[in-house]
């Protein structure tokens, strides 16, 4: 960022500087708009997240209680039976997508490659129950870990591009602004000064041409 | 007037059943503060013994599951030496779905590359003390060499000489193009209910009860696998082969009704055949197919199990004996669990299935 005393006040460093304000008018102008986008998407991802959170709280309770219902009607080591049946998760991938230049994350995988239809009709319908709970639960922790922190990168997002944005209307600006002044100040001032130059000259050579004028009279008489 | 062979049976067996708990004890045990209270009130019991032997192992709950088992297994051995010897194979029969539950364990564990170790606990624990169920025809030492072989191929090779070897074989070539475990599962529970009934055809004349006892549960079974497949939209193709043959309801039928929309208006389509008006009212409120199971436990204990007592001189009072020391299994492990999650005793008293 120039300060005054490295300000070239050259008519090119005006037009440069004039036209910087003008783009980072632009710029503050895109900065804020993505704002207001980031806030939007900001409310939106929360409210889901929100009631993901909600309806997993929900969740979780009704799987808790299927398990206890598990434990009640089939036993607590028929139940850890049947939970060693059950084939492993895949693994999960953590992909990518782009949100007004956030990269939010995307959960894939994580599932079971094979249904568990088939294994789930042969259970007793405690463990039954049990289990469809408790995929559901997993696929709602999934999603909630995904907008949460999606909201977290967003929040951090918003923060950043109103920094930015504070900093280009308070301080970049203002100083393009001062660099203008300063510049158009010092122009004017060397205007002026050439100007009084000018009139000095002129006024120098009227006065010499006044005298030249009187000698000749003088010469003459 | 020549004497029954199963009055020997009948005299042993009536001689223990006097130490089933009481309607009374039950109730006693409903009351009770927690699962210590209830540990004390069983070592009075005929359960004392094995709580006494698992207790320096385990703590509450686990000293109670153990125990119960325990029990059950020594309660299986008693019918099995009680029963004469034209008895003995139907006993078996019954005995068979104790080795299905461990053999389903070692399949699995094999197709998922689980380690030995991780398995046994479940069969068998590191004192011989079997922490599972192993009552059945396969003894504990062979069900870990089975355990100990290499791949599902190799079990199954191993079970040859069980005859469970020759069910899965014909599913073998399916698993091995599917990974899919499910039709072996279903073949096994298929093969224990044929050869349940089976053995109990052309028996003595007078089983006849206990033949609908089985077909009433293998329609149990079907209506809640039905019911199972509604809830998860299952495709009707695929519930199919989880239906089992035998039961009183036709295949055919149950497709058929496997039409309908949802389990309130399948469940009013067998309301004729197995009254469950009250799960239903329990199932609009908690969407739970528990009731329907408890339901159908109690239709069948009442229609079926209790009458089993009356037939004195026959393999009826060894399968009462054996059904009633499993309910009464079930009874303590849902009031014991109940005590300890401090579920209300309405609830508890609700899923304890009394003859």
């Amino acid at each position: 960022m120039p300060t005054t005393t490295n300000i070239r006040p050259t008519r090119l460093e005006y037009i440069r500087t004039k036209r910087r304000i003008v783009i980072a008018k632009k710029g503050l102008k895109l900065l804020k708009l993505k704002r207001q986008a980031l806030i939007l998407e900001f409310f939106s991802t929360s409210k889901t997240a929100a009631t993901l959170r909600s309806g997993l709280q929900s969740e979780l309770i009704k799987g808790y209680e299927s398990i206890r219902m598990a434990e009640m009607m089939a036993g607590s080591i028929r139940l850890e039976n049947e939970a060693m049946k059950i084939p492993s998760l895949a693994s999960l991938q953590i992909k990518s997508k782009n949100v007004m230049g956030v990269r939010i994350p995307k959960l894939v995988g994580g599932q079971r490659q094979e249904a568990l239809t088939e294994h789930l009709l042969e259970l007793p319908t405690s463990i039954n129950e049990a289990i469809k709970t408790f995929q559901q639960v997993h696929r709602m922790v999934l999603d909630v870990a995904e907008k949460e922190t999606a909201l977290r990168k967003l929040l951090l997002e918003i923060e950043r591009t109103k920094r930015k944005s504070n900093a280009i209307e308070n301080v970049f600006i203002p100083r393009l602004a001062s660099a203008v002044k300063f510049i158009t100040f010092r122009l004017d001032e060397m205007e002026r000064f050439i100007m009084l130059k000018t009139v000095k000259r002129k006024m120098g050579e009227r006065e010499s041409e006044t005298m030249e004028k009187k000698e000749e009279e003088l010469l003459a008489e | 007037m020549p004497t029954s062979q199963f009055s020997s049976s009948f005299g042993r067996l009536q001689a223990l059943s006097g130490n089933f708990l009481t309607q009374s004890f039950i109730g006693d045990l409903l009351k009770t503060k927690g699962l210590s209270d209830m540990v004390k009130m069983l070592q009075n019991t005929w359960y004392g013994e094995e709580i006494e032997k698992a207790a320096s192992v385990y703590q509450p709950p686990e000293i109670l599951e153990i125990s119960l088992n325990r029990h059950l297994v020594m309660i299986n051995k008693i019918a099995i030496d009680a029963s004469p010897f034209n008895g003995k194979n139907a006993i078996k029969a019954y005995l068979l779905k104790w080795d299905l539950y461990n053999i389903e364990l070692i399949l699995s564990s094999k197709n998922m590359g689980r380690a030995i170790t991780e398995t046994e606990p479940f069969l068998v624990s590191s004192r011989n003390f079997p922490a599972g169920i192993s009552a059945g025809n396969i003894p504990h030492d062979e069900m870990k060499i089975i355990l100990s072989q290499s791949g599902v191929d190799a079990v199954i090779n191993r079970l040859l000489k069980y005859n469970y070897g020759s069910i899965l074989l014909q599913h073998l070539d399916a698993y091995q193009k599917t990974l899919d475990l499910g039709p072996m599962m279903a073949a096994l529970q298929d093969y224990y209910y044929q050869t349940l009934l089976e053995s109990l055809r052309f028996f003595q004349g007078d089983e006849g009860i206990i033949r609908e006892m089985f077909r009433t549960e293998i329609d149990k079974r079907n209506i809640l696998t039905l019911m199972k497949g509604k809830e998860t939209n299952a495709e009707k193709s695929v519930v199919n082969k989880h239906v089992v043959n035998g039961g009183g309801i036709p295949i055919s039928e149950l497709m058929d009704l496997y039409g309908v929309n949802n389990v309130i208006e399948f469940v009013g389509r067998i309301e004729g055949r197995f009254p469950l008006g009250e799960a239903v009212n329990s199932y609009r409120n908690t969407g739970s197919l528990v009731d329907f199971e408890v339901g159908l436990d109690k239709f069948i204990n009442q229609k079926y199990v209790s009458k089993l007592k009356n037939i004195a001189l026959s393999i009826g009072s060894i399968f009462h004996f054996m059904i009633t020391a499993e309910r009464e299994r079930e009874n303590i492990r849902r009031i014991a669990y109940g005590k300890m999650y401090n579920i209300p005793n309405d609830k508890i008293a609700s899923m304890i299935v009394n003859e």
